[in-house]
């Protein structure tokens, strides 16, 4: 930096190189987590304020009002949003990586439609087995994502023929779900927002199982972090650097149904997160996978914390579920994603 | 240096492309594959290098099978420049660094001794002003030199580079080969595949013709040259012209 006096913070950003602006990003993605957390908590039609929910959670007066809509309703409703944005916005991180197609997303190769399609089927046969839910929908998701997975591993299949294919794969699971819906109709609770996305009918008990896939989910992600670097080079140059690529993207599409499986286990199919926030990060920090798993984890954490918050206060006394928020910002950022490189990049 | 023993490839449901091959690559030598589009002078160079696995044949390094070879172990003696459609978004410095991958344990991050090589990379493509560029934007001369300093941290004795020189201005395909040659001095071994007759006679020590999936010959640009087998292969007719004792060549259309 030539002229030190005028530097703004902005052109101390433009003067950082990679390392630190990934640094940067992973730290505000970690605060603004723990803003929307604490502002999902106290907000609502019933305002609680920080003190009052902290005197709560320490006193263990469990009469207390502040406790009960604490522990009750906001807890469940922002630590699923906080789960379920983490898993689907890295599962899109890996999914982009690994398909080395920046249009790819849980959401719109069909991966969270075969989850859900799974998660309905066990909760219409197994009603009883709930610990069932987040295993069934990793295996509807992984199921999807190998069929993407194996179309893309040929030649000459376009980035947009992936998507196509994507799309005509959501249709058909999704054509399974209804059906399941009108021949179950009390199969699933909260099955009206379960096709949306909506985290209304989330409990702290149908978290618990969901969490631990999560939890494992990220950490297999962060341990795999610097392999997505070597495998968006191409299988060849990855080949080349002594990968095991097969094995290596084998484990990253596990890794990205395991997440997106258990976030739509209890939220039902929300879109468009594993899109929005990979590229946003992205686009301030650039494509250093290191940086872009944990700061996506984040940020999509607080990204979907804060939208169900919107989608919760917009339009009181009634909410709207989180998931028609998510398709209103991710439907256009998905349309603008594909006029970008409209030349040819994807083809 | 690498032996190919009685290699034979076929891609699945087609007819052999390659029939019996018997090759070497002598070490710290510049050995360049030529032939016709479609010889499968790509496919050969890919099974040098472990990423196809031929139909029959075997692939020595040093006298070692390359199959019996861990992944990592081989990728620290030979690494591949591929032709590549679609550069990353990444930083220069970046890219490179992935070329000490293959010497990393698993999650380890970059040494100090690691950076060095890097740098020293860098530095010797003369990519130091466009290190922290991401590939994406850069020219494709610039593009090229930032994979082969990739190959250089992956700090290998062999280099294999599929056609360097596709889609490059002429004077920037010269100063590929003149960075090739360089390396080469330094001590690497090079195998390369190369389209250009030019390039290639001026730039090898050895060369081997490649057509209708057999080799031709194996031989010094001058006894390729003197064999008259370019003109038959390429359908050319070869003039060479001496400037102070410099050869040159002209390939005109072959006359019918």
């Amino acid at each position: 930096m030539q002229n030190g006096q005028t530097a703004t913070p902005i052109l101390l950003i433009c003067c950082m190189n990679s390392r630190q602006k990934g640094q940067l990003a992973l730290f505000c993605t970690i605060l603004l987590t723990a803003v929307a957390i604490l502002l999902g908590i106290c907000l609502g039609s019933t305002q609680v304020s920080p003190s009052s929910f902290l005197q709560a959670l320490f006193s263990g007066d469990v009469t207390s009002s502040a406790y009960r809509i604490v522990i009750h309703s906001r807890l469940p409703r922002v630590l699923g949003a906080l789960l379920a944005g983490s898993a689907l916005a890295v599962s899109g991180a890996i999914l982009q990586a690994v398909l080395q197609n920046p249009l790819a997303s849980p959401n719109i190769i069909g991966v969270n439609t075969g989850a859900g399609l799974a998660v309905l089927l066990c909760s219409a046969l197994f009603p009883a087995l709930d610990y069932l839910l987040p295993l069934s929908a990793f295996l509807g998701a992984l199921f999807s994502a190998m069929v993407i997975f194996v179309l893309a591993m040929g030649n000459g299949v376009s980035k947009i023929t992936l998507v196509l294919t994507g799309i005509a794969m959501s249709s058909i699971l999704g054509a399974g779900m209804n059906c399941i819906m009108i021949l179950y109709p009390d199969a699933y609770i909260g099955a009206s927002t379960f096709l949306v996305g909506g985290l209304s009918a989330v409990t702290l008990k149908s978290l618990r199982f969901a969490a631990l896939y999560i939890i494992m989910g990220l950490v297999l992600a962060m341990f795999l972090r610097r392999d997505m670097n070597i495998v968006s080079l191409g299988s060849q140059s990855a080949q080349s650097l002594g990968m095991n690529v097969i094995l290596v993207r084998f484990l990253l599409i596990l890794t990205a149904a395991i997440l997106a499986g258990a976030a739509v286990s209890f939220a039902g199919l929300l879109g468009f997160v594993g899109l929005i926030v990979p590229h946003a990060i992205r686009f301030l920090i650039g494509n250093d996978n290191g940086f872009l798993v944990p700061a996506s984890a984040f940020g999509g954490a607080a990204f979907v914390i804060l939208c169900d918050l919107i989608s919760r206060l917009a339009f009181a006394p009634y909410e709207i579920p989180v998931g028609i928020l998510l398709s209103l910002l991710g439907g256009p950022f998905f349309i603008y994603l594909i006029i970008r490189n409209r030349s040819g990049h994807y083809d | 240096m690498i032996e190919l023993e009685h290699i034979q490839f076929a891609y699945p449901g087609q007819s052999p492309l390659l029939k019996e091959i018997n090759a070497v690559f002598p070490q710290k030598q510049i050995t360049t594959i030529l032939g016709p589009n479609g010889c499968g002078k790509s496919t050969l160079l890919k099974i040098a290098c472990r990423l196809l696995k031929p139909s029959a044949g075997r692939v020595l390094l040093r006298g070692q099978d390359i199959y019996t070879m861990k992944t990592k172990q081989f990728a620290q003696q030979i690494s591949l420049l591929s032709q590549t459609n679609h550069p990353p978004e990444i930083p220069v410095e970046d890219l490179v660094a992935y070329g000490r991958y293959p010497h990393q344990n698993y999650g380890q991050k970059l040494t100090a001794q690691d950076r060095i090589i890097i740098d020293h990379a860098i530095s010797l493509v003369k990519a130091d002003n466009y290190r922290q560029r991401p590939v994406s934007q850069l020219s494709g001369g610039q593009r090229q030199r930032a994979y082969i300093a990739m190959a250089l941290a992956q700090d290998t004795d062999v280099i294999f580079l599929d056609e360097p020189t596709t889609y490059l201005d002429i004077h920037i395909r010269f100063e590929i080969m003149d960075l090739i040659r360089h390396l080469n001095q330094q001590g690497k071994t090079i195998i390369m595949v190369l389209h250009d007759l030019n390039l290639a006679l001026e730039y090898s020590h050895q060369i081997i013709l490649l057509d209708r999936g057999e080799i031709q010959m194996q031989g010094t640009p001058q006894q390729v040259l003197q064999s008259g087998l370019l003109d038959r292969i390429f359908h050319v007719r070869t003039h060479i012209f001496y400037e102070d004792n410099q050869p040159f060549y002209h390939f005109a259309k072959e006359q019918l």
